[in-house]
């Protein structure tokens, strides 16, 4: 039905796969056209899933943001950290009264605490990196393995 | 706002423009009045209604301009989430797209002259960003149940340093969302603010053209933030989300 719409010149295929691969809603509309034959239909689905494929890869390799927005990240995630330490040390030695024990202790936890998020900011850029290039590194996938 | 020139010193009000007003009358702001940050929150709405329910509403099989920009965002985020996320994740795409739009839409009405930048205001990223903290927490305990605690019990490690090691997770949870509303917040405050710094400088007839030429620069620097920080604020809601269905790595 929808396929009667189109101008000639327009060439339906490119189109179904502009739609499949920017909004996935659209692909029923497409295919809910009866006017296809099958065989029409099973080749445009090989071919959509090869070009998918390609874009696919081309996608993850624009994920990237830039390294100082990375940078930038990290250290906010670093300073944050130490500073809910401090505050959580504090408040607890504000409420027992005992100033310097829990505000040490927790400042280093918060420290701590923020290099571990820090790590594993760093981890998840590394996964990205390998899982493009599948580069054999030998570094743990951590996503994608179970599903 | 402010620019003046008292005798020879330079008057620098950076910071005037993250002031709350309220636009009707004057007086002490409640929660209920009127101010530039509710009419600049109502005009990112609007925007985001004319984008994506005005624009889409003709649904043409060849889409204009406009519905295609808005299939474009619609694309783009879902793209975003399955790949990040997971198929799973996708279920959850209402908030992420709500809150990518949001940002995003605050984020570029901020950059027009004499606006109000909302998103500069930690008390609006950390409301986003609680939503996401709490949203996402209660989404892994309900998943769950009580053996979403266990990413902070690390079994790799030797059992007098798990509880050492749980402390500093748990810290290390909360450390997300701070930074997560510290960052856009941030982000957008400091750049307005060296945009007016370079204005009061412009002031200067000697360095008045290095001044004009600078608040170019930062201001297309603005524009690429204004949409990197709605990709890493939409983005990480992902991996949190995906840290929420999948726990155990």
């Amino acid at each position: 039905m929808y396929f009667y719409k189109v101008p000639k010149f327009v060439d339906t295929n490119l189109l179904a796969f502009y739609y499949t691969s920017n909004c996935p809603l659209f692909l029923d509309e497409v295919f809910m056209a009866d006017k296809i034959d099958p065989k029409r239909l099973s080749d445009l689905n090989d071919r959509l899933n090869a070009k998918k494929s390609v874009s696919k890869k081309e996608a993850k390799h624009e994920d990237h943001y830039s390294g100082a927005h990375l940078g930038w990240r990290m250290v906010i995630e670093l300073v944050v950290g130490m500073l809910m330490g401090l505050g959580i040390g504090y408040g607890l030695d504000h409420l027992l009264g005992t100033l310097p024990l829990f505000l040490i202790i927790f400042t280093i936890l918060g420290f701590a605490a923020g290099v571990r998020t820090m790590m594993r900011t760093a981890q998840e850029v590394q996964t990205e990196d390998t899982v493009i290039d599948s580069d054999d590194l030998s570094i743990k996938n951590m996503d994608d393995s179970d599903d | 706002m402010a620019k003046e020139e008292a005798g020879n010193g330079l008057v620098f009000h950076p910071m005037d423009q993250f002031q709350i007003k309220t636009l009707f009358g004057d007086g002490p702001v409640h929660w209920y009045s009127f101010t530039n940050v509710t009419l600049w929150m109502g005009l990112t709405l609007l925007a985001i209604f004319a984008l994506l329910v005005l624009g889409t509403s003709r649904r043409a099989m060849i889409p204009n301009r406009i519905q295609s920009v808005g299939e474009l965002a619609y694309g783009f985020i879902y793209r975003m989430i399955e790949d990040v996320a997971g198929k799973d994740g996708v279920r959850y795409f209402p908030h992420i797209m709500t809150l990518f739009m949001f940002i995003v839409f605050s984020n570029f009405l901020g950059l027009l002259p004499m606006a109000f930048t909302t998103t500069s205001h930690i008390a609006v990223t950390g409301v986003l960003a609680m939503g996401v903290f709490l949203s996402v927490t209660i989404l892994g305990f309900a998943k769950h149940g009580l053996g979403f605690l266990s990413v902070f019990w690390i079994s790799s490690a030797p059992l007098p340093l798990r509880p050492i090691l749980a402390l500093i997770e748990v810290i290390s949870y909360f450390v997300r969302p701070l930074s997560h509303s510290i960052r856009l917040a941030g982000n957008m405050m400091a750049g307005h603010a060296v945009i007016k710094v370079f204005a009061a400088f412009a002031a200067v007839l000697a360095i008045s053209p290095f001044a004009i030429v600078a608040i170019t620069a930062i201001y297309a620097l603005e524009v690429l933030v204004a949409f990197i920080q709605a990709y890493v604020f939409a983005i990480l809601t992902c991996v949190y989300l995906k840290d929420a269905l999948h726990p155990h790595h």
